[in-house]
């Protein structure tokens, strides 16, 4: 019964799609293809890995074979997979792989390619994820806009833009442990504020109390969800005039927050906001016992640029009364990495520590050297990501609820335009080649103008409505106090 | 001789709708081909249109979306000499036509509102002369006319309803706020017209009204609410008349009520028997609004001053540095961008340290644009920073242009100077990103494809005569850019780059405009590694300035490459300087284009 749904199938497909080349002339090499998925680790359900070829070739035919169902590429232009064929497809070789063969035409004849495997995971992937759109620009910009992608098939809708309120701009948005209902983001310029959705309600605060320097920045929720650790940031930024380098960006005074959405009220602690130490990125662990942050001492701004370096250290905090406790503990210590730790994750199982080393600062989108390290929290031991790494940057980065996937932007497409890629994490802290987010036609991330921004897990589609929206932007933002 | 004269008046009479749309047309073509050409090709390049199928999609599916790729389409031929003239002629004279049928449609006797029907185009052709009005504007009209023009031609009511309550959303969708011509326009003709003509009035006939009404209230409510989350007045009105989406264009918003209103006036007044001396006034008033809009349009919206350092701009863009300096001499500059500009034009034709004091200057502005955080500082300001070999300066400069842009778009101008940083970079993954991009345009994809020969291919890159030479010129040491301290920019650029000409001719300029005597004293040596025979003269001047403060031993006895005739001159200046008290007006003759003048009475 199963050869004879094979074999309809096969011919169903392959009648619908197009004749397999015969006669193709068989080469040793692999395709070159874009986005590079070969040999890559997805999970099951993720959407149709498309890609284009590159060269100059007239026809291309793809084939995908695996357990019991043969796939092939309906579009002449770029390999292009039927969603639902190959939700079954993954859906059937989940646990094993599957094998691409790639032909193309050139002027005379077609060749048929080494034929590559991709690697199917039965841990899931979180179903969508969000991050924010924007140029990769200086001082200004245009269009921009938090979005949300779907990540089993190619639907992208927007959380919030500047279309609706023209001219902010907003950034930092943040999950409770990725619920779709906790969202935090912060919009700037015009009427804007924090803005924050618990127990269904769109809400705004104005969170730059009078005594801070700067409002709230960098966010993490607490697990419990009643606090959200912020860092306050006075940053700014230069712009260098070398070839290998555009924009510094730095901070010249920094410090830890936490607020506690139910007194509205900011609590501070001496250690998180020394005079002697720049502290930022924090992020609780998640049983909520400790919080994590970077930490460097301060620097004369900017003439010392290059000689910030951030340790990554953590401190206890006890969610029932607020409190931060005594001792501060120094995880990975500049004099070991000689490099500078930003954007510390802990995986949702808390056996990982995700975090960027590059060579000095905090801002490590801008820095060509920053790469990925994994922290094992139980031995304390650190290593570089081989297979996750490029020459490029890699910066921003999460974990999905299993903790067996990352997502971490990247530049290593075009050396700009930062990208996001996903990458497996097995239970010993090994990865897997990753890959980049696929879309409809591969030509997308050669037509876009924007960045990937602050890639996210969300556990279900954010949605809030136009009417929503205006609501809380329009809303006089209470002021949040401060609670020594 | 009577015979004649009638016969010329009745060939008139026969012919004079022909002869007018003539003059219109001429006066059309003349005003963008000899009054305002540079700001059309001041505008093309700062539009991104690709000729892709995603492009076409995405670019539709928005309210409006269609004016706005067939503007961008129409706009693309701006590049072409004579092109911008002829496609606004195109669409100006297709909406009098329209306009013209429409008076038609409501008029039964002899219609004597031929001259009204150029009014909106009139006045749309002054609008366009402001830079920030789109052509998309212009063709949404026409659309909207178009449907208007349809709607009325159908004699049938219940048919005619259905169209309006078809033709409502799909104006909105395909030309935007135009929708609302269209919408006043059909309520107009059927209450005033219609009704007068056919009198029975059925509950239906008002339904249908009230229905229209609805559609064209809710309809914007509901694609901003699920469709296109914009503000309130931009669903209204959409984004594609003015390059801000969020001004008011009022301008349009002129035509779209004059329309409805026309017809009825064209109505009420045109159904009439129109005597002699009635139809005297009738086309003199006809005549007053056409040079009202004419007129008023003008002033309101023409800036011939913006449209000089367009033409400054246009032949920068063309490297063209010797029209440039021409242009100034015939008209000094007294604008800081067409200042900058002639400067940038004196520099690259060896001339800036020569005859920087020939021209009015404006300080250090004049030299270097400092960033407003607008598109046009920056776009403009780019320029002088990729000549001197400051890349990742044009580079910022471009990028900020582009995200500073009014209408939040790309621009091939900009997509062209991030190719050329990216290729003298080396960062080719980057500059094949926008060559792609480029290669999609009609316009600039043999440039594009040209480009794309070059990457990867170190020689030739470095035998190209522009990115070589930027190559040569660019810094090898890493510093942080700030306008501010420029000066300290250029040494930096000269300790890395000792002849580099243009580095050292600007650095000496920023030094006398800034009337810093000190700095430039202890940098002038800097010189001796550009080998020149005899230093610019305005270098001169200044140095023997400051010799002569000395002794006039100092200034005979000088180990400066001087010539002996700026020494001539400096003692003949020194003898007017110090002897009489209007020496101001004495001096300004044979010495407002020193150094010396400058520094004293400037």
């Amino acid at each position: 019964m199963k050869r004879f749904i094979f074999t309809i199938s096969i011919i169903l497909l392959i009648g619908s799609c197009g004749k397999k080349p015969s006669n193709a002339i068989s080469v040793s090499d692999y395709p070159v293809i874009f986005p590079d998925y070969i040999n890559v680790t997805i999970p099951y359900n993720i959407a149709p890995l498309n890609f284009k070829l590159s060269g100059s070739f007239k026809k291309m035919y793809v084939e995908v074979k695996g357990k019991n169902i043969l796939l092939t590429s309906k579009n002449k232009r770029y390999a292009d997979f039927d969603l639902s064929q190959w939700k079954k497809l993954l859906h059937e070789n989940a646990g094993g792989k599957i094998e691409i063969t790639v032909y193309a035409k050139n002027d005379k004849s077609w060749i048929k390619f080494r034929p590559f495997s991709i690697f199917i995971k039965k841990d899931c992937i979180d179903p969508y994820l969000s991050y924010r759109l924007i140029a990769p620009g200086y001082q200004v910009w245009s269009s921009m806009g938090i979005y949300q992608r779907s990540l089993e098939n190619f639907k992208e809708k927007e959380i919030i833009t500047n279309r609706l309120f023209p001219g902010t701009c907003m950034n930092c948005h943040s999950f409770k442990e990725r619920d779709h209902e906790r969202m935090l983001l912060h919009v700037r310029g015009g009427k804007g504020g924090t803005f924050i959705s618990n127990d269904s309600k769109l809400i705004k605060i104005n969170s730059k109390p009078d005594d801070f320097y700067s409002g709230f920045q960098y966010p993490c929720w607490h697990p419990e969800g009643r606090y959200i650790a912020f860092s306050i940031n006075q940053t700014a930024q230069v712009f260098h005039t070398a070839k290998d380098k555009r924009i510094e960006v730095f901070d010249s005074k920094s410090d830890i927050v936490i607020y506690d959405t139910n007194e509205n009220k900011a609590i501070i602690d001496n250690k998180l906001i020394s005079p002697d130490w720049f502290e930022t990125f924090p992020t609780f662990s998640p049983d909520g016992k400790y919080l994590y942050f970077c930490s460097s001492r301060t620097k004369e701004m900017p003439a010392e640029f290059d000689k910030v370096k951030y340790n990554l250290c953590r401190i206890e905090f006890d969610a029932q009364e607020g409190r931060f406790g005594s001792e501060v503990d120094t995880l990975v210590r500049v004099v070991d990495t000689n490099g500078s730790v930003s954007f510390p994750r802990i995986s949702p199982d808390g056996k990982f520590l995700l975090f960027t080393l590059s060579d000095y600062g905090n801002f490590s989108i801008w820095h060509q050297e920053a790469d990925l390290y994994l922290l094992d929290l139980m031995t304390g031991k650190y290593w570089f990501l081989h297979e996750v790494n490029s020459d490029n940057t890699e910066s921003y980065h999460s974990w999905s609820s299993n903790s067996r996937w990352i997502v971490f932007s990247s530049r290593r497409v075009d050396g700009l335009y930062t990208m996001p890629f996903f990458a497996w994490i097995d239970e010993n802290g090994r990865a897997e080649k990753p890959f980049l987010l696929p879309q409809k036609d591969p030509e997308f991330y050669s037509n876009t103008f924007y960045s990937f921004n602050i890639p996210e897990f969300v556990d279900g589609r954010v949605f809030f409505s136009v009417k929503e929206l205006e609501k809380a932007y329009n809303m006089e933002g209470k002021k949040v106090d401060v609670l020594p | 001789m009577k015979i004649q004269q009638n016969e010329r008046f009745s060939h008139f009479k026969k012919y004079y709708k022909q002869y007018l749309l003539l003059l219109f047309s001429l006066l059309v073509f003349g005003y963008w081909q000899f009054g305002f050409p540079y700001m059309l090709f001041f505008q093309e390049p700062l539009q991104l249109f690709l000729c892709s199928f995603d492009y076409f999609i995405k670019s539709v599916s928005t309210a409006g979306g269609l004016a706005r790729y067939l503007g961008e389409f129409f706009t693309q031929f701006y590049v072409l000499p004579l092109g911008g003239p002829l496609v606004l002629l195109l669409w100006l004279v297709a909406l009098q036509q329209l306009t013209w049928l429409l008076f038609q449609k409501v008029s039964f006797k002899d219609n004597h509102f031929y001259l009204l029907s150029f009014l909106p185009s009139l006045w749309y052709c002054t609008i366009l002369s402001e830079e920030f009005y789109l052509l998309s504007g212009l063709i949404s009209v026409v659309i909207a006319m178009v449907g208007v023009l349809l709607y009325v031609s159908i004699k049938n009511f219940k048919v005619r309803s259905l169209a309006g309550i078809l033709l409502i959303p799909l104006i909105y969708f395909v030309a935007g706020g135009s929708y609302i011509l269209f919408t006043l326009s059909i309520f107009v003709y059927e209450v005033v017209v219609f009704r007068k003509r056919d009198i029975a009035i059925r509950g239906i006939f008002w339904l249908c009204l009230l229905f229209d009404f609805l559609i064209a209230i809710v309809l914007p409510l509901f694609y901003r609410m699920y469709f296109d989350p914009v503000p309130v007045l931009q669903a209204y009105i959409t984004e594609h008349f003015h390059k801000i989406s969020t001004v008011f264009p009022f301008p349009v918003v002129l035509i779209w009520l004059f329309v409805p209103f026309a017809l009825i006036v064209i109505f009420w007044v045109g159904n009439e028997e129109i005597k002699k001396t009635k139809k005297i006034v009738l086309y003199g008033v006809q005549v007053l609004l056409l040079f009202l809009a004419g007129y008023g349009g003008y002033i309101f919206f023409a800036n011939p001053k913006a449209e000089y350092i367009k033409k400054f701009d246009y032949y920068v863009r063309h490297e063209n540095w010797e029209k440039v300096v021409s242009l100034a001499k015939k008209k000094l500059p007294r604008n800081g961008f067409a200042v900058n500009y002639l400067n940038l034009a004196l520099a690259k034709t060896n001339q800036l340290g020569d005859r920087l004091f020939r021209f009015e200057q404006m300080g250090k502005v004049g030299l270097f644009l400092p960033y407003e955080r607008e598109m046009l500082s920056a776009m403009l300001g780019n320029e002088t920073y990729y000549q001197i070999g400051l890349v990742n300066v044009s580079q910022q400069y471009v990028f900020e242009a582009t995200e500073s842009m009014p209408d939040l778009r790309k621009s091939t101008r900009s997509l062209k100077r991030l190719t050329d940083v990216a290729i003298i970079n080396g960062q080719y993954e980057l500059a094949n990103k926008y060559i792609q991009l480029l290669k999609k345009t009609p316009f600039y994809k043999n440039w594009a494809k040209e480009a794309e020969t070059y990457l990867y291919h170190e020689d030739k890159i470095n035998n190209h005569p522009d990115w070589g030479e930027k190559r040569r010129l660019r810094p090898l040491q890493d510093y942080f850019f700030s306008v501010e301290n420029i000066d300290q920019i250029l040494l930096a650029l000269l300790q890395d780059r000792p002849q580099h000409k243009m580095a050292y001719e600007y650095l000496m300029s920023y030094y006398l405009l800034n009337k810093d005597i000190t700095s430039f004293m202890e940098y002038v040596d800097l010189g001796y590694n550009i080998h020149y025979k005899y230093l610019p003269v305005a270098f001169q001047e200044a140095v023997l300035y400051v010799l002569a403060l000395k002794s006039r031993e100092a200034v005979e006895n000088n180990n400066f490459p001087i010539e002996d005739a700026t020494k001539d001159r400096l003692y003949r200046y020194i003898a007017i300087y110090t002897q009489y008290p209007n020496a101001r007006e004495l001096l300004k003759k044979d010495f407002s284009h020193t150094f010396w003048y400058y520094y004293h009475y400037k």
